[in-house]
């Protein structure tokens, strides 16, 4: 596929929208869980928990989760009562609605949830499960600690970039949210009592070091032995502001890459064929030509010979470049190759051309690679000044056409050709249908269908673009993760999206823009439980805060965002899927979370009460919601 | 309805304005009738040059077309000569595509556009997502329109238009073809003046004729050569300094000159 060759201008870069925010600012959270797992038998027909609860009484929840886990049985012991568990309604347990959702981000088990009434002070409570044999489950617990502000585990890594083979560091520190979304509020520390990692292929190994920090957070060791997805498994004591201790877990979903690194310099030059086109070979080591990377850097423009990094020397930003692109050169000396319309930016006298922020992400996941602060270019080109530079806005974010392309993968289906101009609606992450009625739209829609996969953003952006290349030019209704590839393919590559005509190009509904903590936490528990379609980096919010970062305004302007989330009764607690509600924020659809559903530059249309995200939710499916689908499909680009 | 647009001429080098009428090259610009392009089909649109004084040679020919279409990947339009010879003019650009524009070729609005073998773009690979029209100034054809030259302009001309795709429709609003001809008496394809110009014929009398056509021992200009023009030879015998009868142009008149006089002889253009 052709493959765009981004340019945005200055204010994208000032704003701060392209740029790495630090790893502190996405942050894993586990909020009043605590989680235990792997009480499964290996042997024999019953497993047993116990855990403590600490608190001044309130309502308990429970939730397991594991195959048949609506019949389990078992009891807790309450100081000195006993409560039977199974039969339980009549009793102080109530057994709550089944609303754990039949397949928000394909975990298709229906969970019962029993909340108990536990009495004030300490009480030992312990939960006798009998499962099938040879399988794993889980037991989710609430401790009734007040969520909106109540003591949580928050872990985030100490680098954004994690490469193989070195040591990896997690901050994990004590937070006390405060409501409304104000700023968290320090807890009195943490004591991480275990840490994990479980590698892709299964192994478990133990955390290297523990350190406890003077600031009272604690840095957890690992060696990143290999490259994948890794799940960093903690467990610690909260300690809230009273001194209270609170149990929590937390699965932290880490991406481990490797391969291409910046080499520290750059080749600046054109040629005869694109002679307004200035190419950027950026030197790369550790790369195979023919692999493809994204790339991207920053264009500053400096005085003199200062860096113009504190020496007093004058620096300003001309705009930002950016692209996927395919290693080239020989394997001793690789490159990616990006570039710009030297008529996008102007050098006044004197000042000499540099790259800043330079990074490097994987094409496949877009965890950065690597990072340069700066690298010098050999310029070997004449660039404009500013009285030839042509007025930005004058020249596309994304040209010109066809001057690069990448390898993607043949899809194995025939896909016949049919022509026209269709409106595509897709589905999401591991989806077991399409979601949207297609009686609510016209004869024009085509539902795209690629059921039960776990792909990233560019996988699942290609593919969508392979398939629906059957027709001349679409745009696309994106429910879930599907957004996110519709954004992403419209940023990234050349497809039938850039044909479509007048009409909103890009909406979506329920789309993890800014990623959601049920990709790392939920994932972690599919993984243990053979269910859900596994861990996917790209929706996390590590994840996506790095490919937010690769992603200008100009792409970001053609998408319209839906969110939604439950109906709000007084007085109830409500939720949409309440096995996800132990992990998300309010407001949320049972899966995304509304601030993360929106980004900075797109077309926020609002958020919508009584729609969840799927079916089997406590409301209806937003992609059912027949007002809003008229209104996308009346207004979608084809 | 035929129309004959206007017509320009020009020089066809700096000291032609010296020459004779006939070695003038002239362009002329013969358009064919808009039309509804049909829908996975083709049109035909044809316009007729009438007969031309004197032996007239193709020695250039550009063409116009403007077309609305909201996809003119799916476009093809092919220029025919009254002979036969068609010259693809473009084949649904973006077709086959290396990635961009993508599989159903260029998805760009409109053309209007001249197809010239001297333009540096090539219309099967001009594609833009913002340009409007997409296809407009001067493109190279696909195919070449260097291969009517040396042929004759008369005759009826045709443009087909075709739409490969069904859905996407569109119309041929305006459509010419320019044709530059030039006496061209050696048949050779090559504007006279500029044979002479290169070298490639002599012109000896300087009458802007190339040598192998005129008729240089018609001294007498009847149209012939005959006893006339023996005679005229004969008196100017010996020492000439420049004479009309020293055909070898060697500053005599001998017998070199009478041989040539001899092989022109009977009516001019017989041999």
């Amino acid at each position: 596929m052709s493959v765009k060759q981004l340019f945005a201008p200055a204010a994208d870069v000032e704003s701060g929208l392209l740029r790495l925010p630090p790893p502190e600012a996405t942050p894993t959270r586990s909020d009043a869980l605590v989680l235990i797992d792997a009480f499964a038998p290996a042997n024999g027909r019953t497993g047993s928990v116990r855990f403590h609860v600490q608190h001044a009484g309130g309502t308990l929840r429970l939730m397991p989760l594991g195959r048949d886990a609506s019949v389990w049985r078992g009891r807790l012991l309450a100081g000195e009562s006993v409560i039977p568990l199974a039969g339980s309604d009549a009793l102080v347990a109530r057994v709550t609605e089944q609303y754990a959702s039949q397949s928000a981000f394909g975990l298709d088990e229906p969970t019962r949830v029993c909340e108990l009434d536990v009495p004030a002070g300490d009480c030992v409570v312990e939960f006798f499960a009998e499962v099938p044999a040879g399988t794993t489950a889980v037991l989710v617990v609430d401790d009734g600690a007040d969520r909106k502000d109540g003591p949580a585990l928050v872990a985030h890594l100490a680098s954004r970039v994690n490469r193989a083979g070195s040591e990896l560091e997690l901050v994990v520190r004590g937070e006390s949210r405060l409501a409304h979304g104000l700023a968290p509020a320090a807890t009195r520390g943490v004591d991480v009592t275990g840490a994990t990692v479980t590698w892709s292929d299964g192994v478990v190994e133990h955390a290297r070091s523990v350190r406890p920090m003077r600031d009272g957070s604690v840095r957890v060791g690992f060696a990143a032995a290999r490259r994948g997805n890794a799940v960093v498994r903690v467990d610690g004591l909260v300690r809230d502001a009273g001194g209270s201790q609170h149990q929590r877990s937390l699965f932290y979903l880490a991406r481990i890459a490797d391969g291409a690194a910046i080499a520290g310099h750059a080749l600046v030059h054109s040629d005869a064929l694109t002679p307004d086109w200035v190419r950027c070979d950026l030197a790369i080591v550790g790369a195979v030509p023919g692999e493809a990377v994204f790339a991207c850097a920053e264009l500053w423009a400096v005085e003199g010979k200062g860096s113009g990094q504190g020496d007093g020397a004058r620096a300003r930003v001309l705009g930002w470049i950016g692209g996927i692109a395919e290693i080239e050169g020989s394997a001793d000396a690789p490159f990616a190759r990006l570039g710009f319309d030297r008529r996008q930016i102007d050098l006044g006298e004197g000042e000499r051309l540099v790259f800043r922020n330079v990074r490097l992400h994987e094409r496949d996941g877009f965890a950065p690679l690597d990072v340069r602060a700066e690298v010098a270019p050999d310029v070997r080109v004449t660039l404009p000044n500013r009285n030839q530079a042509k007025p930005r806005g004058a020249l596309d974010w994304a040209g010109p056409p066809g001057i690069a392309s990448v390898a993607v993968p043949e899809i194995s289906t025939l896909i016949p050709p049919v022509g026209g101009h269709a409106l595509v609606l897709s589905h999401g992450y591991c989806a077991s249908s399409n979601p949207w009625p297609l009686a609510q739209f016209a004869s024009d829609a085509w539902p795209y269908a690629n059921l039960g996969q776990n792909l990233s953003n560019d996988v699942f952006a290609v593919d969508l673009a392979t398939r629906a290349a059957q027709f001349k030019s679409y745009g696309i209704v994106g429910h879930s993760q599907g957004g996110n590839a519709a954004l992403h393919l419209h940023t990234f590559y050349w497809s039938g999206l850039d044909w479509a005509g007048s009409g909103r190009l890009m909406q979506c509904v329920g789309s993890p823009l800014e990623g959601t903590p049920l990709a790392g936490n939920l994932a972690a528990f599919g993984q243990a439980l053979g269910i859900q379609c596994g861990a996917n980096f790209d929706i996390t919010p590590d994840g996506a805060a790095a490919w937010l970062a690769g992603i200008p305004t100009a792409s970001r302007a053609k998408l319209f965002t839906h969110t939604t989330t439950f109906t709000n009764v007084p007085f109830v607690y409500d939720y949409c899927s309440i096995a996800t509600d132990f992990f998300l924020s309010d407001p949320e659809d049972g899966v995304v979370e509304h601030s993360s559903g929106h980004i900075v530059g797109a077309q926020d249309m609002g958020l919508r009460t009584g729609w969840c995200h799927v079916s089997g939710m406590r409301d209806p499916a937003q992609t059912g919601d027949a007002n809003r689908n008229a209104i996308m499909n009346a207004q979608g680009a084809r | 309805m035929k129309t004959r647009e206007k017509w320009v001429f020009a020089l066809s080098f700096a000291c032609a304005a010296t020459l004779a009428t006939r070695t003038v090259a002239q362009t002329d610009q013969w358009c064919f009738p808009a039309a509804a392009i049909s829908d996975d089909g083709s049109i035909t649109r044809s316009v007729t040059v009438p007969p031309t004084v004197g032996v007239r040679t193709i020695v250039g020919v550009r063409v116009r077309v403007a077309a609305t279409h909201p996809w003119v990947g799916d476009l093809s339009f092919t220029l025919r000569h009254p002979s036969g010879v068609e010259v693809v003019l473009v084949e649904r650009p973006g077709i086959p595509s290396v990635g961009f524009p993508g599989p159903w070729g260029c998805g760009g609005d409109n053309i209007d556009c001249w197809f010239a073998d001297a333009a540096t773009a090539a219309a099967e690979s001009t594609c833009s997502v913002t340009a409007v029209p997409v296809l407009a100034g001067s493109l190279r054809p696909t195919g070449s329109l260097a291969s009517l030259r040396g042929r004759a302009p008369q005759g009826e001309w045709t443009l087909i238009a075709a739409d490969a795709v069904a859905g996407d429709v569109g119309q041929l609003t305006a459509a010419c073809v320019e044709i530059t001809t030039a006496p061209d008496c050696n048949l050779n394809g090559v504007d006279d003046a500029l044979d002479i110009a290169a070298g490639t014929s002599a012109d000896l009398d300087g009458d802007g004729v190339p040598d192998e056509c005129a008729c240089v021992a018609d001294f007498d200009g009847d149209g012939a050569v005959t006893s006339s023009d023996l005679g005229v030879l004969l008196s100017a015998w010996g020492s000439c300094g420049g004479c009309a009868a020293d055909l070898t142009g060697d500053g005599e008149v001998l017998s070199d000159d009478l041989g040539v006089l001899l092989s022109a002889w009977g009516a001019c253009g017989a041999t």
